[in-house]
């Protein structure tokens, strides 16, 4: 497994955003100050913000936010992803440094629903995307004005929470702890005493750590040790050619057993499915990139982009009408 | 370095000096001290940028090569409105009338006293002791709860404490400034009895004590406006109650005619100089007013003003405006006030350690909200909102805010939630100062009122709290307001109610201290809460004349035997005490009420023990029960204390209309120690008189 602690995402001297679009391998957990939105041009991924896992379908878009840990993986198929990570100055709105806007944009969940409809936000990502690829000069411009109109409608249009921190000191701890701890159990699956390893490690009680996984990402430690195992075991799934029962002993399930209900339950299919159903000149092929991203066909993703953009005609009122 | 503590026998050894100079003074001269010396030009100009109303002391009067020194008016009451970013807001006295506190209201008043010396200035216009007839009034928030008796011992601590800093308070709005949408109009009526009782009492007191400058209002009493009332400023004021001090009108629209303003007594037009100046030289050259008028009224204010101005020759320094101690006062304050009216289960307060995050719920959490924008408003350094103050109290434990417009998310939000807070109520748009457009042209927003269409939360406040309130068996609901807000609909809905008023720069920090526990809740509501707004006295908000009514509030219910939601003097504790040996005796010229009250908590806290009058052997019209005397009590846990109340008899006296004097009943009195009005938390007992 690739790891980065986290993503440095280097951001145009005038823009507001970085915009990206490529074909999505696998990234590990991990997090960064930018907030993130992924919209699928092509195929399928899986977004895990912890603890849910959502399978992002072409068209879904999604909202990473700040400080949130989160990662990818490719659902066996080709893709297409258009990403944009706008810098969270640009969210400021507050005059206290000491709160955090959280939204809820996700259209392949049900959870929460925005007060206008998904196609207002694609037609914009999708702009966003296709301006990216002019060469032309107001291009950047037209760029910063979409950022900043995105922004906004986030702002007026998504259920939005904000996380209030009594100071600065507490602020900008527990994405980074969140993430110690995953890589702690990624690196030691297979230990007998994981849980008591983990505390001894990072200096917590086991109480004090459940607590603190509750808090911060819902989950318990068994829970969080599972989703780790399983995503251990969806890469050696997809790339090697070991045989289940190694794949569970190396992801550190006691059994067979236990890695099938596991597997199961989370993804809807047995493990040796889930294998087959990858044929070979599906899968993707595996270009070693820091960031896990895979080459892909710009005039295609551009086609592709087109289509949203020419949906509803440009610009319309109607767009704004509640849902 | 000499000090003096004013009172009116040391103003009054300032009478021959003033008579002398003003002896020597030509009527424009003398003309000239009558008036404020701010263009409306330059108040309007004031209206820009960071600057704003009463930036700076508004200056009136003054001759300074006849020594005679300026006035200088700062107004309040929830700190001294000059300057931008600087001066310390305090709590509004209603939430300081619920504290119950006359000493930790003194204190406030020396610490406001002594920003208003830092400001240069040497009047605090900022003592607001209107009575609340109706909770529905814009501006109840500037004064300090429904009861005259409360509102005069609370006023006149505030009097006391600016004083001690040698600080001219002056009392307002004189008198009958109830409503405000109507105030430029309203002619009010009511008998004299009621005058007497219920309206007047709380300003002689406040007089007693030491103020000395009242500001009139701008509505009508009988008929007459109270700016140029002959009846209240002369016959009542100066002359019943031998009041040395001056008058000033209310600003720009306080008086309506030169001749009927200082032939009535009206000291002093302010802020602007419109209808006297010039106009009242005229008057009298034309003998329409006599000069003597005018050489009364110069020498009431400058003996006052010498009589304050050379009591010290203290520096102020700027430093102190705003400074650590006046905002740990301002914190103490909204910890005293802030009111717990329902702790179902238990939910309050919020173990920190058995909790891992909160969800607070509703807009008003997210902002510093410190009242109304008109002329009250403070501008202090910063404001902690609710929100920030939870987050301060829970420490590392998480906190999310949502403001609740998606009711479907805040209710997944509150299933999730270990404790779910309500933050709702009010702000500048829905109560407060008001200023018609075609009455003050841009003086200020058109915004706030009287509360005219609901005394309750708004609809979508109220939708929120039914909605998502049963999600979580441990919701909790603060308000924000400026006095009664209505509570039936959905009080059934939430475990916790902690009413927060409007709570000052650091009524969030004690909102989460109370929350948390950190702070145990003392507050007593100032107020009665009916279960129906029908319960209150009917008032025409928008009208030219009101009558006001003998009874009212907490005397109102209880005549008509209506059972509220919540009775006056009603607030809650996380501790339980003990009230035990009751008694009450004659003492002379008083009644003597003592008890004795012990904390049999596991908490330190405070109790308010209320002693009230009750008349059932009475053959006149009389209310149930009044307040007649309280006291705060601090106890640790097991800690017993002795409280003895003393009330005179004289308080007793009712006002004979038909004899035009106040009469002692001979009969044998109810008498009430305990914790709020209500008979369930009296002892009652029994004297004869």
């Amino acid at each position: 497994m690739n790891s980065y602690i986290f993503e440095t995402i280097e951001h145009h001297k005038e823009s507001p955003a970085k915009v990206i679009i490529t074909s999505i391998d696998h990234s590990d957990y991990h997090w960064h100050y930018d907030y993130e939105l992924i919209m699928v041009v092509k195929g399928e991924i899986i977004l895990s913000v912890l603890p849910e896992f959502c399978l992002m379908q072409e068209g879904d878009i999604a909202l990473v936010n700040s400080k949130e840990v989160h990662g990818f993986q490719n659902n066996n198929q080709e893709n297409i992803c258009l990403i944009i990570q706008i810098k969270n100055e640009f969210f400021d709105l507050s005059d206290d440094k000491n709160q955090a806007y959280y939204f809820y944009l996700n259209s392949a969940k049900e959870a929460v629903k925005p007060r206008i409809s998904y196609t207002h936000f694609q037609r914009t990502l999708a702009q966003i995307g296709l301006e990216s690829g002019h060469m032309k000069k107001t291009s950047n411009l037209r760029i910063q004005g979409l950022i900043y109109m995105l922004i906004s409608d986030l702002f007026d249009y998504i259920p939005h929470d904000i996380q209030q921190f009594a100071n600065e000191a507490v602020q900008n701890t527990d994405s980074e702890e969140v993430l110690k701890i995953i890589r702690f159990i990624e690196k030691h699956l297979i230990y007998d005493n994981l849980t008591e390893e983990l505390c001894k490690s990072i200096g917590m009680s086991e109480k004090g750590l459940y607590r603190f996984l509750k808090s911060t990402i819902d989950m318990t430690l068994k829970e969080l040790i599972d989703v780790t195992r399983l995503n251990h075991a969806i890469y050696l799934l997809s790339y090697t050619d070991k045989d289940n029962s190694t794949i569970a002993s190396e992801c550190g399930f006691c059994n067979d057993n236990t890695f099938y209900r596991c597997f199961k339950k989370m993804y809807g299919m047995t493990p040796l499915v889930y294998k087959n159903n990858t044929a070979d000149d599906k899968k993707p092929k595996r270009i070693k990139e820091v960031q896990g991203y895979l080459d892909y066909s710009k005039r295609e993703a551009f086609q592709l982009l087109k289509k949203y953009v020419e949906i509803e005609g440009g610009l319309r009122l109607d767009a704004y009408a509640q849902d | 370095m000499h000090m003096h503590r004013i009172d009116k026998k040391y103003r009054l050894s300032y009478t021959d000096r003033a008579k002398g100079i003003v002896k020597e003074l030509s009527l424009e001269e003398k003309v000239s001290l009558m008036s404020g010396k701010v263009s409306m030009v330059e108040m309007l100009q004031n209206f820009s940028g960071e600057m704003h109303y009463n930036y700076i002391p508004y200056p009136a009067g003054g001759i300074a090569r006849k020594q005679i020194p300026e006035l200088k008016f700062c107004d309040g009451p929830r700190g001294v409105v000059c300057g931008t970013g600087k001066s310390t807001c305090y709590p509004v006295p209603m939430l300081r009338g619920a504290s119950f506190d006359t000493d930790l209201e003194e204190r406030i008043g020396q610490a406001i006293g002594e920003e208003v010396r830092a400001w240069g200035g040497n009047l605090f216009a900022g003592i607001c002791i209107n009575l609340l007839y109706h909770p529905g009034w814009g501006r109840s928030q500037e004064t300090y709860g429904e009861d005259s008796y409360h509102l005069g011992k609370m006023g006149s601590a505030l009097v006391r404490g600016v004083q001690r800093e040698n600080v001219i308070p002056c009392i307002k709005h004189f008198a009958f400034n109830s409503m405000e949408i109507s105030r430029f109009k309203v002619n009010i009526e009511c008998d004299k009895r009621t005058e007497r009782e219920r309206y007047l009492p709380h300003f002689k007191e406040c007089i007693d004590n030491g103020a000395a400058a009242v500001m009139s209002s701008y509505n009508l009493y009988r008929g007459v406006h109270c700016g140029q009332n002959r009846y209240l400023l002369k016959d009542v004021l100066k002359d019943e109650w031998d009041f040395d001090g001056f008058v000033m009108s209310d600003f720009v629209w306080g008086i309506t005619d030169t001749v009927m303003a200082a032939n009535s007594g009206q000291d002093m037009e302010m802020c602007c100089t419109s209808l006297y100046g010039n106009a009242l030289i005229k008057a009298v050259r034309e003998g329409k007013v006599p000069e003597e008028k005018i050489d009364e009224s110069a020498v009431r204010i400058v003996r006052t003003l010498l009589a304050y101005t050379e009591a010290d020759q203290k520096e102020y320094p700027k430093e102190l405006i705003g400074c650590k101690e006046h905002i740990a006062l301002a914190l103490e304050s909204a910890q005293k006030g802030i009111t717990l009216l329902k702790n179902k289960n238990h939910v309050l307060p919020i173990e920190r350690d058995r909790i891992e995050n909160v969800v607070v719920l509703g807009g008003l959490a997210n902002k510093g909200n410190l009242g109304d924008n008109g002329s009250s408003r403070v501008y202090p350094p910063y404001a902690i909102s609710p929100l920030q103050g939870i987050a301060k109290a829970a420490g590392n434990k998480k906190v999310i805010f949502n403001d609740g417009s998606d009711i479907r998310h805040a209710k997944w939000l509150a299933e999730r939630a270990d404790y779910v807070v309500f933050v709702a109520g009010y702000d500048c748009n829905d109560e407060g100062e008001y200023v018609s457009n075609d009455q003050a042209g841009n003086y200020m927003d058109p915004i706030g009122g009287d509360r005219c269409q609901s005394l309750g939360l708004h609809p979508d406040e109220i939708r929120l709290i039914k909605e998502v309130g049963p999600v979580n068996d441990r919701s909790v609901v603060i308000l924000i307001g400026g006095s009664m807000i209505m509570m039936e609909e959905w009080k059934d809905y939430v475990n916790g109610i902690l009413m927060a008023y409007y709570p000052g720069m650091e009524g969030g920090t004690a909102i989460g201290q109370i929350l948390f526990g950190d702070v145990n809740p003392s507050g007593k509501l100032p107020f009665v809460i009916p279960k129906k707004e029908t319960d209150l006295p009917e008032v025409n908000w928008d009208t030219e004349k009101q009558r006001y009514d003998y009874y009212h509030g907490y005397t109102k219910l209880e005549k008509e035997s209506i059972e509220s939601a919540y009775p006056y003097g009603f607030g809650l504790s996380y501790t339980k005490f003990e009230i035990t040996g009751v008694y009450f005796s004659r003492r002379g010229d008083a009644i003597e009420a003592e008890c004795s009250v012990k904390n049999t908590g596991e908490r330190a806290g405070a109790q308010v023990i209320q002693f009230y009058v009750g008349f059932s052997q009475s053959s006149e019209d009389r209310p149930v029960k009044v307040l007649k005397g309280f006291q705060r009590v601090p106890l640790k846990p097991g800690e017993k204390k002795k409280v003895t109340i003393v009330t005179p008899i004289a308080q007793l006296e009712w006002f004979n209309d038909r004899k035009d004097a106040w009469e002692l009943e001979h009969m044998e009195y109810d008498l009430y120690l305990g914790t709020s009005s209500s008979e369930k938390d009296l002892i009652q007992g029994k004297l004869s008189l």
